[in-house]
């Protein structure tokens, strides 16, 4: 009996190992909590997306300090990861200098245009062209003339939605005012909404915020203040439906199933995959409520713009 | 009147930022005095803003919710003072254990409860209170008036702690454990235990601010929300020379340099924002370095008592 259950052990065993060498193993490298209800929720709703499509096996490290990133690529590449991915443009940098050393794990890097061969992909979002819409809504939606962009930093991405966001208020409405502040944090949401605050005081009546965390605070600014906002990334109106017109939305769940779904069927290449209206990277979540709040003629001006960036007239050149 | 309304939304904005710092500090100031440094206190912080949050959420109540911060706050100071009074442990080590132990209270506690559901949670916080009606009166009603509960009953707890440091018994008893603990023991007094009972307090005082934070400033809990807070207050404490009503002017100061560098930000967008982020804390190094020259730091403070029979 004891060496019938052994046997089937093993043969479940041998069952098991040949169902796992199949299963391509992925890493996902946050510089985040996935409790930030943003820039490392939507990866980590990505990365659960896919691990419901594909046959893979997924582990998620989370709050990776910039000084750690190295160690930490290293080791999943050691360990025979076959992809490990590096949400932010800071990862692109150690990647560059460790993949050489690990040809047979491919290194994605999300946010940022980065690509060597033989292992080296990126997926970016047109982040300048979601701010370009955020913006324009926000310029047609002021009743004061003066709207607000609160970002975490000015990383690159940050710094092309804040001038996408001026470009597209301005295309709108170009006497508008655009003020812009940075919070110097990217979990401080307690300074996130005092800087809200201020703005709001400085008369703007739309304001966005870009980061992480501390969009939860400009958010929260803007609904006791009650004036408007428009969410970036993540379509979080449940969160504030009388004050989130709308959200330009940054899909950082397509950038991962392109990366995991290129891996399995054999399509990555080492590029820089740049991910516009037209591969849904980014977009407009629905306006709801705010659906009736918004005169024909303007929804008409924002459909007519959609369909810009659609065909390709958008953005400026 | 464009001033006056600068003015004013300046100073309201600076209270708000100052409150949390200024109630880490007066705690952070009684264990001090007492003799012993908590540099966890930041770790008290962010387990009392996440508490806060989860009482109030699941009791309705934002009152009950900073009840709850106080008596958990009050809990991780007696960890901090079974290792450093009871056990003699180092106090910095032991605190930085605190600090992480906080840290990962607070997330993993975050992680377990509130963000389960995957949307944020509403959370029914504390609103700007309208005393005798007068918040509407124009610049000073909104300073004066129209504050959170919360920050006037820092003042007064500040106000009362001062006395009592100053002109009681067992404020004499505090800071003799903090300056010359063989004298208090000498005289009688037991030393550890006016200790623990300061270390406990300090951690009551921390996690209210936690809950100042979460729960009226802001009205949700994010990992790591302190953001620094709790160091800001430890050199507050250090600035005020070990008073807990300068510990309020240190933090206050603070919080007006931030809310005014965050209003140039907008105001000048030709220069580099990180001048503007880093004023504050330029502001606390200089004032640290001014007020260290002649302070009068507790004797003891740092050392663990032990009765030399």
């Amino acid at each position: 009996m004891l060496k019938l259950m052994t046997g089937t052990a093993i043969v479940l065993a041998l069952m098991a190992g040949t169902a796992i060498a199949e299963t391509k193993k992925i890493a996902l490298v946050l510089p985040g909590p996935v409790t930030d209800g943003t820039f490392n929720s939507a990866a980590n709703k990505g990365i659960e997306a896919a691990k419901a499509k594909y046959d893979i096996e997924v582990v998620v490290r989370e709050n990776t300090d910039f000084a750690q990133i190295q160690d930490v690529l290293r080791s999943y590449a050691e360990e025979g990861y076959d992809m490990i991915i590096g949400h932010g443009f800071q990862f692109a940098e150690p990647v560059m200098e460790i993949h050489a050393e690990f040809p047979d794990t491919w290194f994605v890097v999300n946010t940022a245009q980065v690509a060597a061969a033989p292992n080296v992909a990126s997926f970016d979002n047109r982040w300048g062209d979601a701010g370009y819409m955020a913006g324009a809504v926000a310029g047609l939606y002021t009743k004061s003339g003066t709207i607000g962009h609160i970002g975490a930093i000015p990383v690159p991405v940050i710094e092309d939605y804040n001038k996408g966001f001026e470009a597209g208020a301005k295309s709108m409405r170009p006497e508008v005012k655009v003020l812009s502040a940075y919070v110097g944090s990217f979990s401080d949401i307690a300074r996130g909404a005092e800087i809200t605050t201020s703005l709001i005081e400085q008369g703007a009546d739309v304001v966005t915020s870009t980061g992480n965390e501390n969009v939860v605070g400009t958010i929260q600014a803007a609904q006791k203040a009650g004036v408007q906002a428009i969410g970036t990334a993540f379509d979080s109106q449940a969160m504030a439906p009388e004050t989130i017109i709308t959200t330009a939305l940054i899909n950082m769940d397509v950038n991962i199933d392109l990366a995991v779904g290129r891996l399995i069927d054999g399509s990555l290449k080492p590029e820089s995959y740049v991910l516009g209206l037209n591969e849904n990277g980014i977009g407009l979540a629905p306006f709801r409520d705010f659906e009736s709040k918004i005169s024909a003629e303007d929804m008409a001006r924002i459909q007519a713009m959609m369909k810009e960036f659609a065909d390709g007239t958008l953005p400026p050149k | 009147m464009d001033e006056a309304l600068f003015l004013s939304g300046l100073l309201a904005a600076g209270i708000r930022l100052a409150t949390p710092i200024a109630l880490a500090a007066i705690g952070e100031t009684i264990s001090q005095r007492a003799g012993v440094i908590n540099v966890g206190i930041e770790g008290i912080m962010l387990v009392g803003a996440f508490v806060a949050v989860l009482v109030t959420v699941s009791s309705g109540s934002p009152w009950a919710g900073l009840a709850a911060a106080i008596l958990s706050g009050a809990a991780m100071g007696a960890i901090h003072a079974v290792f450093t009074v009871r056990l003699k442990a180092e106090q910095i080590v032991s605190g930085i254990a605190l600090l992480f132990l906080g840290i990962g209270l607070s997330g993993y506690g975050f992680r377990l409860t509130l963000a389960q559901g995957g949307t944020a949670v509403q959370v029914p916080g504390f609103r700007e209170l309208d005393l005798f009606g007068l918040a509407g009166v124009p610049i000073v009603g909104p300073i004066l008036f129209g504050q959170h509960a919360l920050i006037y009953l820092a003042v007064i707890g500040a106000a009362l702690l001062a006395f009592m440091l100053s002109s009681t018994r067992l404020g004499l008893m505090i800071k003799a454990a903090g300056d010359y603990p063989q004298a208090l023991d000498a005289a009688g007094g037991a030393v550890d235990r006016v200790r623990f009972l300061c270390v406990m307090a300090s951690g009551a005082f921390a996690a209210a601010g936690g809950a100042f934070l979460s729960t009226a400033q802001l009205w949700g809990f994010v990992e790591n929300m302190t953001a620094g807070r709790g160091f800001l207050a430890i050199s507050c404490v250090v600035f005020a020379r070990w008073n807990p009503l300068g510990a309020i002017v240190a933090a206050l100061g603070f919080g007006i340099a931030d809310a005014l560098q965050i209003r140039m930000q907008a105001g000048y967008p030709g220069v580099p924002y990180q001048f503007f982020v880093i004023a504050p804390y330029v502001v606390a190094i200089v004032s640290l370095a001014l007020a260290s020259r002649g302070s009068r730091m507790p004797a003891a403070l740092g050392t663990a008592f032990s009765p030399q029979r």
